[in-house]
């Protein structure tokens, strides 16, 4: 659990001098400032809300989470320090869920900021629901848990950080697609109740959906921490395989 | 401290360890030497708890690598061949940052005191992807000595690394040697011989000869082996040599040559195998010392290895 925090402080304070994660900032920070704009200014009776502002920065994530894992395990293993670490008194696991640790503590950092900003802008020419504002950031958070998580299976399966990123960005995608081709079979068989259940529950959007308009559900959180343990699990799996091979 | 038995790794069809069986105990400096590809490094990966092996059991201050892995992993320092380290970090970023991982207690004493050691104190606040392969090989030496080990694990420390400092390296092992068990691999006999109590060489996955540095030295290198070769038929020769107790080993290496072992000592037995053969009748060829580098007692090792097999 100790190695667990150490390694996800190194990881936090890794991004804060790395390239890619200021891009990532930045990618951020401009399209979520100009949607932002174009939104307020567009429709000045809309409401002191950020529905469509967090709702495409869970796309930009999509895109850029592959980005911030696919160095976590996959440089560790091609510069060799991986040897080090588990030859170290050190479970693989605790090497695993540190990294991503450090990941997702990096994108909450960058919520916070979002929070910070938009909140104090919302607040000081509007009235916005401070709940729905807390929810939606959660929700954005727990997604971003679950693509940090997904990013970093990539990460495990090759030292190539391209390679990484792309493994990453495929899993991603897919699972996103995923979701809308469940409610397409959702369509198909309408009057079977349990599919209409499971395609909701896989839907990897409708559960933000549901954070964004203020419904803090378990099942909900319960979709994305499984997403994120069993991602977890898998990529501990496979850096303990590396060693029996 | 290193208790290895009856240790085995296939890679599929491949064998690249053999039913290695040796041990170490505390305060021993025990040398890994061998040709490249010969075995080291899969040995003390196993040992090290990184591979699993197929078969054998390893057992580390008393503990078990496969059954008690993560009590076994505390009490070993590990160097691995190609120098694990983080470009991004500064010297005493990194070790501090091992350190943490290990738990050592007074750590920023600690990574003071080993920077000393390794001799890299005004370095400290330079950045790793900015020191030298010398520098690099002695920050990672550092950092398998970081959390004081029992047993110390070193592939090819002194590799790349100039004269000076590999003079430097092996006498900081030598140090630390008194305190901890030492295994270390080199493919540089010399090396070995300063500083190891005892020599294991491996090659094809076995080990060929286990001994003392001088033993082996006296059994394999030059001045103390030499080639006789003769005109005509030399069975006869060979009971003559046979018939001196005094050599340490016959080989007939083709019909009428022969290879004698002669025993250390100093006096130099030359001219009385010289005085033999020629008394008795034959004609000297040539009469020759044996200048035996490592290659050659590689092959001359597993020549033996192979023929204690064939019968």
């Amino acid at each position: 659990m100790r190695n667990m925090w150490i390694i996800a402080r190194r990881e936090y304070g890794h991004y804060f001098i790395s390239p890619i994660a200021y891009a990532v900032a930045f990618l951020l920070f401009l399209i979520v400032g100009i949607i932002f704009g174009l939104i307020k200014t567009q429709a000045p009776n809309a409401p002191a809300d950020l529905q469509g502002e967090l709702g495409s920065a869970m796309t930009i994530f999509l895109f850029m989470t592959p980005a911030l894992t696919m160095r976590l395990l996959a440089d560790e293993q091609r510069s060799g320090t991986m040897e080090l670490l588990l030859t170290g008194p050190i479970r693989a696991w605790e090497i695993v869920v540190g990294k991503w640790l450090g990941a997702w503590l990096f994108t909450w950092t960058l919520l916070l900021f979002l929070a910070f900003v938009y909140g104090s802008v919302l607040t000081a020419y509007g009235n916005p629901d401070y709940g729905v504002l807390t929810t939606s950031f959660i929700g954005l958070g727990m997604v971003l848990g679950a693509l940090l998580a997904l990013g970093i299976i990539g990460s495990a399966v090759t030292s190539n950080l391209v390679g990484a990123m792309i493994i990453g960005l495929t899993i991603n995608l897919f699972l996103w697609m995923f979701g809308f081709a469940m409610e397409a079979v959702a369509g198909w068989f309408s009057t079977i109740d349990w599919v209409q259940k499971f395609s909701q529950y896989m839907n990897f959007t409708s559960h933000l959906e549901n954070f964004q308009s203020g419904v803090f559900a378990s099942i909900d959180f319960a979709f994305y921490v499984s997403i994120i343990a069993v991602s977890l699990y898998l990529t501990t799996r496979l850096v303990e395989s590396r060693r029996w091979r | 401290m290193i208790k290895v038995e009856g240790l085995s790794k296939h890679y599929g069809q491949r064998i690249a360890i053999n039913d290695l069986t040796f041990h170490a105990d505390k305060g021993e400096i025990v040398g890994f030497l061998g040709p490249n590809g010969a075995g080291k490094t899969t040995t003390m990966r196993i040992l090290t708890g990184y591979m699993p092996a197929t078969t054998g059991s390893v057992n580390i201050a008393g503990f078990d690598i496969f059954k008690e892995s993560l009590e076994a992993r505390r009490h070993i320092g590990y160097l691995p061949e190609n120098v694990p380290l983080y470009e991004d970090m500064k010297v005493w970023q990194y070790l501090d940052y091992l350190g943490d991982l290990r738990s050592v207690p007074n750590r920023g004493e600690r990574v003071e005191a080993v920077m000393g050691l390794v001799g890299m104190t005004d370095r400290a606040e330079s950045f790793i992807s900015s020191l030298s392969k010398g520098m690099r090989q002695r920050v990672g030496l550092a950092q398998a000595i970081l959390h004081q080990p029992k047993v110390l694990i070193l592939d090819e420390p002194t590799v790349g690394l100039d004269p000076i400092q590999k003079r430097d390296v092996l006498e900081l092992i030598r140090e630390l040697g008194k305190d901890c068990t030492v295994l270390f691999s080199t493919h540089i006999l010399s090396e070995a011989q300063a500083i190891c109590n005892r020599l294991l060489i491996i090659n094809n996955g076995q080990i060929v000869a286990e001994d003392s540095p001088e033993k082996l030295q006296r059994r394999m290198t030059g001045g103390e082996r030499v080639k006789v070769s003769v005109a005509g038929d030399a069975d006869g020769l060979m009971q003559l040599f046979k018939g001196l107790s005094w050599l340490d080993g016959i080989r007939s290496v083709s019909g009428n040559s022969f290879e004698l072992d002669l025993p250390g000592g100093g006096k130099d037995m030359r001219p009385a195998i010289a005085r033999l053969v020629v008394e008795n009748g034959y004609e000297l060829l040539e009469l020759r010392s044996m200048d035996l580098n490592l290659e050659q007692i590689y092959l001359q090792l597993i020549r033996s290895d192979a023929e204690a097999g064939a019968h």
